[in-house]
């Protein structure tokens, strides 16, 4: 009998004890807080740490594959216009154009061109002096001679030239003498040239063919025939 | 709210237990007996078990409920984290993969496009020179077509000759010659003053001399007129 009076004040103490345990579970306590708020300080740390940078750096990717996109587009136009150039047309081109405007236009070279059409034209030449100026050799010039060979001199000079030629403050006086009427002109003459650069183009740099000027080139054509 | 229930439940069923139990212990149960004390000894009650288990109060019953939410918001907010830390790492590995791809694509038409590069070089060395003729001939006007403008002006008076001509680049001009008298030089006045390819014109001097007059204009052409073809 008090076998079974111990055992039943053990299990009641028992009892007690889950009872007691079970209201104590019921509150709400420190413990029940510590998942929500580890995982809330985890996302906060995460966002900022990790997330944040994540999803920045993800949206740069996405900003440069952007601006990849445009360059992928911008060489395959220029990969197709440069394809339709023929090379050997091409080469052909740039020889013309380096004739009309050369890398280096020489004095010598504008002075010989001149006295020979001055020569050609039976002028004499009364004044002659150029010098090497930024990308062009220029100076003033005189020659004398018939009305006609003058207006010829100066349509040559401008429209038939081989090189690229630009005439300013052209004076022409007529002048009496022994033999008759002797027209003078004067002029300041600038020949061009072009000092071309070593380094290679960008490709990225617009391009545009040159085939889109064909009246312009076969200006130099025309002129670089009378190089010849 | 399952702790609720499954409590309920137990006192419900020790409470079923109960009434045997007595009956089986203390033969037929009287009702002088009514419940036993805690002084009693129970006999088989001990063995099924009394229920001590107080119900939840309201205060508890509110606890409860408020963890089960809180558990179930922790599970939620983890799943949450989760889905999005894997959707930010998935997006961000998608884009990088996206670029790699289009810079690997960038780099072979690059290669194409530098093996021609002097078919570039020499289209560049031919556009300069576009440019610079261009360049020229924008501004450019024939000297030879003023000349013979000029002259031809002229020619519609009688007896007048140039003695010098001078054309800027700005295409002001300045001219000189001689005339039979002043009234022909008053008609080349009026006829350049009329003349639509000359925008302004002054007559700058005028001499009467032994063999005829002298005259000096000054004066500006139109560019239209005159522009290089």
């Amino acid at each position: 009998m008090g076998l079974i009076t111990t055992k039943a004040s053990k299990k009641r103490e028992e009892e007690l004890a889950q009872i007691a345990e079970k209201s104590k579970k019921g509150k709400l306590g420190f413990g029940d807080l510590i998942i929500p708020i580890a995982s809330g300080t985890l996302f906060i740390i995460l966002s900022f740490a990790v997330f944040v940078p994540m999803v920045k750096s993800a949206f740069e990717y996405l900003d440069e594959i952007k601006v990849t996109k445009e360059k992928i587009e911008q060489l395959e136009k220029v990969n197709k216009e440069v394809a339709k150039l023929d090379e050997d047309q091409l080469n052909e081109d740039v020889v013309t154009a380096r004739k009309v405007i050369p890398k280096k236009l020489l004095v010598s070279d504008l002075v010989s061109y001149l006295n020979e059409l001055a020569t050609s034209l039976e002028l004499s030449i009364s004044e002659l002096s150029s010098g090497d100026a930024l990308n062009a050799v220029s100076g003033p010039i005189g020659y004398s001679g018939a009305y006609d060979n003058v207006i010829k001199f100066l349509d040559d000079a401008q429209n038939v030239s081989p090189y690229m030629l630009r005439l300013q403050n052209v004076e022409i006086s007529a002048v009496q003498t022994e033999v008759g009427e002797v027209w003078n002109i004067s002029l300041d003459i600038s020949g061009y040239y072009i000092a071309e650069e070593d380094e290679e183009p960008s490709i990225y740099a617009p391009f545009k063919s040159y085939m889109e000027y064909e009246d312009i080139i076969q200006v130099f054509k025309d002129k670089a025939k009378s190089l010849d | 709210m399952n702790n609720t229930e499954n409590t309920q439940q137990n006192i419900d069923t020790v409470n079923k237990n109960k009434q045997p139990v007595n009956q089986s212990v203390q033969g037929s149960p009287t009702p002088q007996q009514g419940k036993p004390t805690l002084a009693e000894p129970l006999g088989n009650q001990v063995e099924e078990g009394v229920n001590l288990i107080p119900s939840l109060t309201k205060e508890e019953k509110v606890h409860v409920k408020k963890k089960n939410t809180l558990n179930i918001g922790s599970l939620l907010s983890i799943i949450v984290l989760s889905t999005i830390a894997l959707g930010i790492v998935g997006f961000n590995i998608t884009s990088k993969m996206q670029l790699n791809s289009s810079k690997s694509n960038l780099s072979r038409i690059e290669k194409s496009v530098n093996t021609q590069i002097d078919k570039i070089e020499s289209n560049n060395i031919i556009l300069t020179r576009i440019d610079l003729y261009q360049t020229v001939k924008k501004n450019s006007f024939s000297h030879k077509e003023i000349i013979e403008f000029l002259n031809e002006v002229s020619g519609k008076v009688s007896g007048i000759s140039y003695r010098s001509i001078l054309i800027s680049e700005d295409l002001t001009f300045e001219l000189s010659g001689n005339s039979p008298d002043l009234e022909q030089i008053s008609r080349l006045w009026y006829l350049f003053g009329i003349n639509e390819s000359i925008e302004n014109i002054n007559l700058e001097s005028v001499a009467k001399n032994e063999n005829g007059a002298t005259f000096s204009f000054e004066g500006k052409l139109k560019f239209d007129s005159f522009k290089s073809q």
